[in-house]
């Protein structure tokens, strides 16, 4: 008996002594902070960068869309391309910038608020650009909502993106929180906290989508005018909303192609032609191209030939043309565009371009203005070229392809363009000489030009909740 | 111990037996396979319960009645014998027979529980040890392939040092970054058998080692692999994947042993990619010095062209010299080693080396209480250059070399590289300028104490701890293209395990018929990882290699602990030993579950049924015993620390700021256990006095509610949820048989079978979920698991046929309008994101057969595995044929290239509605970049889609050795002299085109299995090899 009695105390006390909860107790990971410990000063700078990841992810594969690039097969219309948005848009850009936006308002803090809603606006237009239907009100719920079904792009621009913008504007000029804590925006890598900057981006934002949605409802490009001249004016795009990189967080097309081993896509045949005088500026070379492109010369003479969309880089033995750290986009220290005051003038040019030809033709010219001045073209150059006439042809004889063209040239790897294109449906009066590229996977037969992103490559068998989309050529809905 | 406590046995039953009264019998006992003395020998007088044992010099002395009588003898191991004393007869010295092992062996079970194989009512194998040895492996795990059923065993790469990955009875995991590695006890004590894979799940880019290649091989007294949750039940939730339970060697009672063996190898790559010798550099057929292909204009006549492989590859060897010393008195034993062990690898700056020390004792502190202790230090590591998925490896830039450079002139006086493309790296300089360096520092140490305090009650305590700190650098020199301005990377790794264990056994004999014994027991565990990585870029001085001279940095840490606590009981039941009943229960409490879920409880139980004693056939000639096991046991299983709940992270810092972001997986605030449940059958038969036997099994293992990292729509705000989801099943078939083919006085010939056939199969997915898709690799190559889908499954692309059965042209290859083959039924619309089904990555069966012939001192045994099924996915292949330099498997490549071809197949004319079929007549050409990109997925390779049947039949090891006489060793100093020659992976065969295909491109520990060809290959190795005792 006395021996059992031993066995088990030993036992109990053995289970007692060791079976402490303080051993179990340990299952909060000491490297990874709680949701509580987390402040609007930590998640706005997340946020911009993931912006500017989503810009650049648009625009990685989707630059070969507007032929802004060529050589990689995704210029062919393989189904994918776009995942590059996708994911840092849904897994990071949207929680950021929720997260952001949701204890803004808690807090009172407007300003962080208003930031929040101009990039989230920025970021969802231009997944709804993407992919027309998108999940919005069903995304960022975790566990409770697994399985976001996708609102239509209609919704999306006619509801969402207007209340966001008409919010975002009226948040940034609201009296700043009383806290001194958050009265003062920190850790703004665009602006340094300076809201009359961020109204003017989100005036820019708000003409940006004003423009889009004429296309349904051409009255809003009255709207488009008024955001746009409350937005960025300075001569050399100085205001511009742009992410500038560093060497150890290097811009992303530096590390994409700019770095010089990995070529997989050069300039394209159109972008070269454009500015080499050999395009639609017969004999008009110009000086932004050594920006763009790098032919290999030192001085930047010489000529550019580009990549024919669709063709494999390679392929053509005489393109000689890259984007290389010498050009203005792709080194390390790069800034990557998100709205500049190209963009704005243009907008100016087109939206009045029915209404008030004379303003349209000085915004058009404003545009190019700027536009070379933002990538170091020196004044002597700036006024040769614009003395040209095929350049300065007059108000009256401005035409509608002059403006396009010009933002073309202007938006340089920004995948806005591939918007503008589809807007005007890829029409050869307002971009000359436009052709499709030589292979066409969605269909060899009728070549259809690439309308819209297949859905993202994980979608399938994750969500249950996907609408159907036949190809990447069926038209979105901005765009019927 | 066991040793011990046989002694003590001896001592006691002698002491007994000094009552002579009638004649006193003496003699010694003798093993008749190699003469030695059996200590403990179990002598009986038929018909009475007089007996006694033998001593430790197997002399026994036993006083028996006048007039003849029979003794029963018989011993562990060995036949049982009646032997006939004649009246008068004093002396009798015997020979015994040793039995065919799988009898009355003893096998380790959880906890160092030695247990008689026939109470058993679940499938363990042992491993003879000297198995282990005569392979000369230095990671003991490899030593093992092909020689337990139901185990799989990958090396993963040829390199110095290179981790083995084990996986037993299948994948059960449908999580991508589960490891399904078994826990690895080494004397009573769980040790870390972690593949820390650089850069973490999926990496790719270097090798690493599996910490259990740590272990001195010559240490290993015994091998025995618990298979099923019946079998590891007792070791928890750790050894839900199975166990591998190793005993090392330990000192004897008597005078001082020593021990030196050294071996030296000769390793080369034999198996190896075709390379085509037609074409040099070039594209399109014409010379271009400004590209890397191979795929110039026809090779002049009087032209240098290289292989590839001769330059690269040279012989590696491995240099092993291992020292060890035993003995000990009555009181105490000990046992201590050291061994070193120096290899250099067949690519370039590859190296290994390890050198262990171990000393253990074990001390009788009184008569009932023993106590022992063990202490190993460890020093591993070695330099291997970058390899991996990407292009950027040793193997991926060799392979794309054109065949008219030559690879070894790589370096300019002033130390800069030698490129003759500026885009391609050459594979030597790059292995001596991006490579990492790891060096491992270990510690393990045992304390146990162990006490009989009756006779029926004995209770064991022992603690364990096993500590590394694993420190790498990773170098990227700035002259690379990989990395323009350098970087390097520190990283230590700090692991730290301590395990307490408790158990107190009685056990209780109730009549003659029933015999019981109940154990009760406690776990500890703690466990704690440390990672802290310190990296950066831009180097200031381009020829410094050190971490200080760098501009940018990052330091990462990352903590990790998590504690179990386990209870367990068990039970054991005996009735004459013919039938046998075990019933365990054990209950975990984990610190990485959540609170309301953490404690959980799990059962086993197992029969074992000796039907041949009901029977009466024991003494059977022919069929003499036979046996039925039956099991069913559940396990359950904790999470990774840290899974529970969301966090958020910090970025790196950009311009002076650090953002924070929300980490993409998050897990469910009521994570359960999740549990693997098996039930299996087994039947053991022996035959012909034991001289045949046979272990089938059959078994069925269940993981459900398995803690799965679910994928999730990115539209959640998170890429993965952790949550309990999924069922995955596996059929396991095992078969081992084991002939002693002959048994005749000098010359004995054993033969062993192993075969095992395990079926994966996924019962469902997390709700929503269709599949789970792991490491993808390129468009057209995935792995993913769907319901009713197996593990490993491929899925991929087939080329489109016609599937209208009414067609004339039924089953004919649809070719497209531009003349190529097409793909998918995209002809039909069919998106080339849908895919098919297309093969599985694991074998429909493997196995192998040893056999083991020995003629006085000379030994000769040979391993053959095989393996039947399992396609493969070679990533080396693309870049050999996008670069044009490989050559095809048929030969035919070269010979078509740049010639016009017109695939056989049919063309739709009509619509897709109402396709009209008319043969294809268009003629294309095959250049390079349609080989690539068209003819390698569809005509010219023999397999689809780059999957390739990786069947095979290996001779894995083959072993010559030769034992001295005693005749001639007695002139010497020495008390044994052996001298062996062995070899390992002599022999291939295999449809595979490519490099062995034994390979596992992500490294030991990962789930990702099927891909191939970036890692240095296997070797063939061949060893010669000596051993001295004294």
């Amino acid at each position: 008996m006395k021996t059992y009695k031993f066995i088990f105390t030993t036992f109990v006390s053995l289970f007692a002594l060791s079976a402490c909860d303080d051993m179990l107790d340990i299952n909060q990971d000491p490297a990874r902070i709680s949701p509580e410990q987390v402040t609007l000063q930590t998640l706005l700078p997340a946020a911009e960068r993931y912006t500017a990841t989503c810009f650049f992810g648009a625009a990685q594969y989707g630059g070969l869309y507007p032929q802004y690039t060529a050589g990689q097969q995704i210029d062919q219309y393989t189904p994918y391309g776009m995942d590059q948005l996708w994911r840092p848009f849904y897994l990071n850009a949207l929680p950021t910038l929720q997260e952001l936006i949701e204890r803004a308002d808690s807090q009172g803090a407007r300003n962080y608020a208003g930031i929040g809603r101009t990039l989230l606006a920025l970021n969802l237009m231009m997944v709804a650009d993407t992919w027309g239907d998108a999940p919005y009100t069903d995304a960022n719920q975790g566990s409770d909502l697994l399985y976001p079904c996708y609102d239509e792009m209609q919704f999306l621009y006619e509801d969402v993106l207007s209340d966001m913008l008409d919010q975002a504007i009226e948040d940034l000029q609201a009296p700043l929180p009383e806290l001194p804590s958050l009265s003062t925006v920190r850790g703004d890598y665009f602006y340094g906290g300076d809201l009359s900057q961020w109204l003017k981006a989100a005036y820019g934002a708000r003409a940006r989508y004003h423009l889009h949605l004429a296309e349904q409802n051409p009255a809003l490009l009255s709207n488009a005018v008024e955001d746009a001249r409350r937005s960025f004016d300075s001569p050399a795009g100085e205001e511009d909303l742009q992410m500038i990189y560093d060497e150890q967080v290097q811009n992303p097309w530096f590390s994409f192609i700019g770095n010089p081993v990995n070529k997989i896509m050069q300039p394209s045949s159109y972008i070269m032609n454009l500015m080499n005088g050999t395009g639609y500026y017969e004999e008009l070379p110009d000086p932004r191209i050594s920006a763009y492109a790098d032919n290999g010369s030192a001085d930047g003479s010489g000529d550019y030939i580009g990549t024919t969309p669709g063709t494999l880089v390679g392929e053509n033995p005489e393109v000689n043309v890259n984007i290389t750290t010498n050009t203005f986009f792709a080194d390390n220290t790069s800034p990557l565009l998100i709205l500049t005051t190209a963009e704005m003038k243009f907008i100016l040019a087109e939206a009045l371009f029915a209404s008030d030809r004379n303003a349209a033709y000085e915004a058009y010219l404003e545009g190019i203005e700027v536009s070379m001045r933002k990538v170091g073209v020196s004044e002597d150059e700036l006024s040769n070229y614009l003395s040209d006439p095929q350049i300065s042809m007059g108000a009256t004889n401005l035409a509608l392809r002059d403006i396009m063209v010009q933002k073309y040239i202007a938006l340089y790897l920004q995948i806005e363009t591939w918007t503008d294109l589809r807007r005007y449906q890829y029409d050869n009066n307002v971009y000359p000489d436009l052709t499709g590229p030589v292979t066409n996977q969605i269909d060899p037969v009728s070549r259809p030009w690439v309308q819209r992103a297949n859905i993202a490559d994980d979608e399938p068998g994750r969500n249950t909740c996907i609408p159907e989309v036949e190809n990447q050529a069926q038209v979105l809905w901005l765009f019927q | 111990m066991q040793k011990f406590l046989l002694l003590c046995a001896i001592l006691l039953l002698n002491w007994q037996g000094a009552y002579a009264q009638d004649r006193t019998l003496r003699g010694q006992i003798t093993s008749s396979d190699d003469g030695t003395t059996l200590p403990g020998v179990n002598i009986l007088i038929k018909g009475s319960t007089e007996g006694t044992i033998t001593d430790t010099d197997g002399r026994f002395s036993l006083s028996v009645p006048e007039g003849p009588v029979t003794l029963l003898i018989s011993y562990v191991g060995y036949l049982t014998e009646e032997v006939a004393v004649e009246a008068g007869q004093t002396s009798l010295n015997f020979s015994m027979m040793p039995s065919l092992q799988s009898l009355s062996e003893v096998v380790v079970t959880a906890f160092g529980v030695e247990q008689e194989r026939r109470a058993l009512g679940y499938a363990v194998q042992q491993i003879d040890p000297n198995l282990i040895k005569e392979t000369n492996q230095p990671n003991a795990l490899n030593a093992l392939r092909g020689r337990v059923a139901g185990v799989q065993i990958t090396n993963s790469s040829g390199a110095p040092g290179a981790g083995s990955n084990i996986i037993i009875r299948g994948i059960n995991s449908l999580n991508p970054g589960a490891d399904n590695q078994p826990l690895f006890v080494i004397d009573g004590i769980p040790i870390s058998n972690q593949t820390n894979i650089t850069g973490g799940r999926g990496g790719s880019n270097f090798t690493n080692t599996n910490r259990f290649a740590d272990i001195n091989p010559d240490d290993i007294a015994n091998i025995s692999i618990l298979k099923g949750p019946a079998a590891s039940a007792l070791y928890g939730l750790r050894a839900a994947n199975g166990a591998v339970i190793i005993t090392t060697k330990s000192g004897q009672t008597g005078k001082a042993r020593f021990n030196y063996s050294t071996s030296y190898s000769f390793d080369d790559v034999v198996k190896r990619p075709p390379m085509q010798k037609k074409y040099g550099q070039g594209l399109n057929g014409i010379y271009n010095p400004n590209v890397y292909h191979s795929d110039g204009p026809l090779i002049r006549e009087g032209q240098e062209v290289y292989d590839q492989w001769d330059q690269i590859f040279s012989t590696g060897h491995q240099f092993q010299n291992s020292f060890n010393a035993s003995g000990g008195s009555e009181q105490a034993t000990y046992y201590a080693s050291i061994s070193r062990l120096d290899q250099t690898g067949v690519i370039p700056n590859s190296d290994f080396a390890r050198t262990t020390l171990k000393l253990s004792a074990s001390m009788k502190a009184s008569d009932k209480v023993t106590l022992d202790g063990s202490a190993s230090y460890i020093n591993s590591g070695g330099t291997n250059p970058r390899m991996g998925v990407g292009g950027a490896g040793v193997i991926s830039y060799a392979s794309r070399y054109a065949n008219t450079i030559d690879m070894t002139d790589y370096i300019n006086e002033d130390g800069t590289p030698v490129r003759y493309v500026n885009n391609l790296e050459n594979p030597f300089y790059f292995a001596e300028n991006a490579y990492q360096t790891d060096n491992v520092e270990r510690f393990i140490g045992t304390l146990g104490v162990n006490a009989e305090l009756t006779d029926w009650l004995k209770i064991d305590y022992r603690a364990g701890i096993d500590q590394y700190t694993d420190s790498r650098e990773i170098l990227t020199d700035p002259s690379l293209l990989i990395s323009p301005t350098g970087s390097i990377s520190r990283q230590v790794i700090g692991y730290r395990e301590i395990n307490s264990n408790f158990i107190a056994t009685a056990s209780h004999q109730f009549d003659t018929d029933w015999e019981g014994s109940i154990s009760l027991g406690n776990q500890v565990t703690h466990i704690s990882n440390t990672s802290l990585t310190g990296s950066g870029n831009n180097f200031v001085i381009p020829s410094f290699r050190s971490i200080n001279n760098l501009s940018d940095y990052t330091v990462r840490a990352f903590p990790r602990e998590r504690n179990i606590f386990g209870f367990f009981a068990d039970v054991k039941l005996n009735w004459q030993q013919t039938v046998f009943l075990n019933v365990t229960g054990r209950n975990d409490i984990a610190s990485t579950l959540p609170e309301d879920n953490r404690s959980f409880f799990y059962p086993s139980v197992s029969l074992g049924y000796v039907f041949t004693e009901t029977l009466g056939l024991s003494a059977n000639n022919i069929f003499n015993y036979g046996k039925l096991r039956l099991s069913y046991a559940e396990v359950g299983k904790d999470a990774d620390p840290y899974q529970i709940g969301r966090y958020f992270e910090t970025l790196n810092p950009f311009r002076g700021v650090v953002g924070v972001t929300r980490s993409a997986t998050f897990g469910s605030l009521d994570l359960r256990p999740e549990r693997t449940r098996g039930t299996e059958v087994g039947l053991e038969l022996n035959f012909l006095q034991n001289r045949l036997s046979l272990d089938a099994n059959y078994a069925v293992q269940t993981s459900v509610d398995q803690i799965v990292p679910i994928p999730v729509s990115l539209a959640t705000g998170y890429n993965t949820f952790v949550a309990n989801a999924g069922e995955v099943r596996n059929n396991i078939m095992e078969l081992v048989v084991n002939a002693e083919i002959v048994r005749s006085g000098n010359f004995k010939w054993n033969a062993i079978l192993n075969w095992s056939r395990i079926r994966g199969e996924v019962i469902s997915l997390p709700e929503g979920v269709e599949e789970i898709v792991f490491q993808p690799e390129t468009p057209w190559v995935k792995q993913k698991i769907r319901e009713g889908g197996r593990p490993g499954d491929w899925y991929g692309w087939e080329l489109s046929t016609v599937d209208d059965p009414n067609s004339p042209f039924f089953g004919r290859y649809v070719i497209d309008a531009n003349g190529y083959p097409n793909v998918n039924d995209q002809w039909q619309g069919r998106a080339l994101a849908e895919d098919d089904l297309i093969g599985n990555a694991f074998p429909d069966w493997e196995g192998g057969i040893n056999n083991a012939l020995s003629y006085k001192g000379l030994e000769f045994s040979f391993l053959f595995t095989f393996r039947q099924g399992g396609d493969v996915f070679d990533i080396n292949r693309r870049m050999r044929y996008g670069t044009a330099a490989g050559e095809a498997p048929t030969g035919e490549e070269s010979n078509m290239r740049h010639k016009l071809v017109v695939f056989d197949g049919v063309q739709n004319t009509g619509t897709v509605e109402n396709p009209v079929w008319v043969e294809n007549e268009l003629p294309v050409e095959i250049g390079v970049d349609q080989l690539y990109r068209q003819a390698f997925r569809y005509r010219l390779a023999t397999e689809f889609n780059g999957f390739q049947d990786a069947s095979w039949i290996r001779l894995q090891n083959v072993s010559l050795a030769y034992t001295l006489p005693e005749s001639v060793v007695d002139r010497t100093f020495f008390t044994n002299i052996r001298a062996s020659v062995t070899a390992n992976n002599l022999w291939l065969t295999t449809p595979f085109v490519g490099f062995d295909p034994e390979q596992s491109a992500y490294g030991p520990g990962s789930n990702v299995f099927g891909y191939v060809g970036t890692n240095v290959p296997a070797t063939r190795s061949i060893y010669v090899g000596l051993n001295l005792s004294f």
